[in-house]
């Protein structure tokens, strides 16, 4: 008895050790080679050149009585209520972009802000002449078995411009089939207030959105995260950033 | 037990083939044979995981306690799993993007961990090697069979290119269609194998 337990101990200890080991080795690669790949779905959603620009606009959440939101914009953070009353702005070191600052950045937040979470972000884009191209956020939805991550692109109408799927645990074959262009380009030109372009179908047809053959859930996950992206993309644009909106 | 290597060899393959013979994994081969290139990628996987984890338990058995050999393997078949799976998302990422779903799904292979139990834990490194290769085969041949069959009918292509105008029957593209595939498949074999075993008789009859 006692032997099995050691036994089963160290081989369990020994797994562990080799996983660690292994994970020390590959993490940074793996952050920067997903911080590449990133950039360049957020750079191509946004039909941005060489010379534009991105931002990245990260949200950080304090629950509580009065909750408290924070916009950490590339060299600020912003504080408001949840009706969009600014509360507090503080400067930050700006953010290098090599994917090497966020321990520290994390740890600058967790002083200015304490006891908030990250809650999720977005990107802002510029071309060369300096005119804002849109937006891309990131969001999830749950699908048939895990959650389904994504980006999508919208203009400075607030109409998709393109979506991109970077995670997701669906059945290759069948679920999997929504990171396809036939499936997800279907959303290119919609707004989100349209509530009949967004409708998932069945059979093809010119309104709707046709649904993946024998994949409704996941088909309709993504479409509705998608919307559901947009509608608080926007609602978070006008009640933070007045002055980020509008053409 | 001492077998030679082209016996091994077909019997991974042919003879006792995983899926087709062994009926094992039947889960998984069903799951992700819709089109030929989930099957093909499926199937290099499994033998990669394969070829490892039967050299890890030929190298490593002399020192597992026989009480707790079936979590040891499993330990073994999901730190190798892990290992790659870490691996390529750090070093291949564009066949990461490609192959990232199945690799996880592996831990769970009956027909691994059946050949750890029958032959790595009985015999030596290099023939656990050629063993875990020959299932792996095995299994990679058989998925590549049902997925180029389900590909061609549910579908209407065959590697993503399209060859068949007609509508494609969507049955053979789902669960259903998978199972029938196979049950039909095992059928064939069962044939051909009826089939060699009236003529080797014959043969016989005819020496003597």
């Amino acid at each position: 008895m006692m032997r099995t337990i050691v036994s089963l101990t160290l081989v369990c200890c020994l797994a562990g050790i080799i996983l660690g080991g292994v994970y020390i080795f590959t993490e940074p690669t793996r952050l920067k080679v997903q911080k590449v790949r990133e950039e360049k779905i957020v750079r191509d959603l946004l039909h941005l050149k060489e010379k534009g620009r991105v931002v990245e606009i990260r949200r950080y959440l304090k629950e509580g009585q009065l909750p408290v939101v924070g916009y950490l914009l590339s060299d600020s953070l912003h504080l408001f209520t949840l009706e969009g009353r600014e509360l507090k702005t503080f400067s930050m070191p700006p953010a290098p972009g090599d994917g090497t600052f966020s321990k520290k950045r994390d740890r600058l937040i967790a002083s200015l802000f304490p006891g908030s979470h990250f809650a999720g972000r977005f990107f802002c884009g510029w071309d060369e002449k300096e005119q804002r191209t849109g937006y891309v956020v990131e969001a999830q939805e749950y699908g048939f078995k895990s959650f389904i991550r994504f980006l999508v692109a919208v203009g400075p109408d607030f109409v998709v411009r393109g979506v991109e799927v970077t995670a997701h645990e669906e059945d290759p074959g069948l679920g999997a089939e929504i990171t396809r262009r036939s499936f997800k380009d279907q959303l290119i030109g919609k707004h989100f207030r349209d509530e009949e372009a967004w409708k998932v179908v069945k059979t093809p047809s010119t309104k709707g959105t046709q649904a993946v053959t024998g994949a409704t859930i996941s088909s309709e996950a993504l479409v509705r995260g998608v919307q559901k992206a947009v509608e608080h993309l926007h609602y978070r644009l006008q009640n933070f950033f007045p002055r980020e909106v509008g053409p | 037990m001492t077998l030679p290597m082209k016996e091994i060899f077909w019997r991974g393959f042919f003879s006792e083939n995983p899926v087709f013979r062994l009926a094992l994994s039947l889960c998984p081969a069903v799951a992700v044979t819709n089109a030929v290139k989930n099957g093909l990628l499926m199937g290099v996987a499994v033998l990669g995981v394969q070829i490892l984890s039967s050299g890890t338990v030929a190298l490593v058995r002399r020192w597992i306690h026989e009480g707790v050999r079936i979590p040891v393997y499993t330990i073994i078949i999901a730190l190798w799993v892990s290992v790659i799976d870490r691996l390529l998302a750090s070093f291949f990422p564009e066949i990461y993007a490609e192959i990232g779903l199945y690799i996880k799904l592996i831990v769970a292979f009956a027909i691994i961990i059946s050949r750890l139990e029958v032959f790595a834990s009985k015999n030596s490194l290099g023939l656990s090697m050629i063993d875990g290769l020959a299932y792996g085969i095995g299994f990679l041949f058989a998925l590549v069979l049902i997925s180029a069959f389900r590909e061609v009918l549910g579908n209407g292509s065959f590697f993503g290119l399209p060859i068949v105008e007609a509508k494609p029957i969507l049955l053979f593209a789902l669960p259903t269609g998978g199972f029938f595939i196979i049950g039909l498949l095992m059928a064939a074999m069962n044939w051909i194998d009826v089939r060699r075993g009236v003529k080797l008789a014959e043969e016989k009859r005819h020496a003597a």
